[in-house]
């Protein structure tokens, strides 16, 4: 029985919020590299993915104490554009007046690149970070932080 | 074997039964009987007014110290209960902290209380403070304290308002059982953690 209990509370998925460690709620994916030309523009999509039972804060959430998500990027090869946020979903929530602009599940963040005509051909990386904020519908974890980083081919 | 396999799945099904988490939720948390309760541990931090607030000061007083922050949408919901909470049992020897988590301190803190009419007294919480508190990584965290500053009951995430209040009433109405056996006026026992978050 003993070991059951413990195969039981090992089960994946569960994910419990305000329970010691900070539960890692979010994560981002980009697929590289990405092959490109000198003086092309190219789209790269940035996949999210909150974990069941949260929702982050929109990119625009319309409350100017919340905090929107966001895409940065560090100096680099790669000239990025602002980032093209998914729309968000308009919810209820118990605590909150009215409806707040989230997003939930697995949602992607369009970002275009322009490589500058003297980008340096051949491999190489540019880095940035995803900002959320997350809650479910009882509690709110801090703001946080996911490091992005994509892979480039210059041709 | 087909006896075996409904065995099994019996077997299981009673043990993830026996395995499921026996705490109550937060909603319908109850007081820690008075012998369990261990003390909250002490910190002194600016409030908004520049003055220091050190929460053993308020020794004898019941305690309801809240963690929240600016961009935590059910704590803006609790907010108001505690406005109100402040203003009705402030006579009877109750206090509400909060302690501000927000990175943006005053900055943000300042007017977000001025929207809410906040009439208590307010800090800003540290890492080091936080740690104190086992982490606070969820927000709201309301931490109700007893007459001698020990931890009478938690509540992560959302509560409503009723549980507040009955905890609230229940630790005020316990002074009278304390003021009883001690009617000489003598303080309450002082026995707090001595742990600075300055």
């Amino acid at each position: 029985m003993a070991l059951l209990c413990l195969w039981a509370w090992w089960l994946p998925g569960q994910i419990s919020p305000a329970a010691g460690a900070k539960p890692n709620v979010a994560s981002v994916a980009v697929k590289g590299p990405v092959a490109a030309k000198r003086g092309d523009l190219v789209t790269v999509p940035v996949t999210v993915t909150v974990a069941k039972g949260y929702h982050v804060t929109s990119a625009t959430p319309g409350d100017r104490y919340l905090k929107p998500l966001r895409l940065s990027w560090e100096k680099g090869a790669l000239s990025p554009e602002t980032p093209r946020y998914p729309k968000a979903v308009l919810r209820s929530y118990p605590f909150s007046e009215g409806k707040l602009s989230v997003l939930e599940g697995t949602f992607t963040i369009d970002q275009d690149f322009k490589v500058p005509a003297t980008t340096a051909q051949g491999f190489g990386a540019i880095t940035g970070k995803l900002h959320y904020q997350a809650c479910t519908d009882k509690e709110c974890l801090p703001p946080a932080a996911l490091p992005v980083r994509l892979s480039y081919d210059i041709r | 074997m087909r006896k075996l396999k409904v065995l099994m799945a019996t077997v299981l099904a009673i043990g993830l039964f026996s395995c499921t988490k026996t705490e109550e939720p937060a909603a319908t948390a109850k007081l820690k009987a008075e012998h369990t309760r261990n003390e909250a541990a002490d910190f002194a931090l600016e409030d908004a007014n520049g003055q220091t607030l050190k929460l053993s000061d308020l020794r004898g007083k019941v305690v309801l110290l809240n963690f929240w922050a600016t961009w935590c949408g059910p704590c803006k919901v609790e907010i108001p209960w505690f406005v109100e909470m402040e203003r009705e049992f402030k006579d009877r020897g109750f206090a509400v902290v909060g302690v501000s988590m927000d990175e943006d301190g005053w900055k943000a803190v300042k007017p977000f209380m001025q929207d809410m009419k906040v009439n208590y007294r307010m800090v800003l919480g540290t890492e080091e403070m936080a740690q104190l508190y086992g982490g606070v990584e969820a927000l709201p965290t309301s931490y109700i304290l007893d007459r001698n500053g020990k931890v009478a009951s938690v509540h992560m995430g959302i509560v409503s308002r009723k549980v507040f209040e009955e905890e609230i009433r229940a630790l005020l109405e316990a002074k009278a059982t304390a003021a009883a056996a001690g009617a000489d006026g003598a303080p309450l026992p002082v026995g707090m953690v001595a742990a600075g978050a300055n």
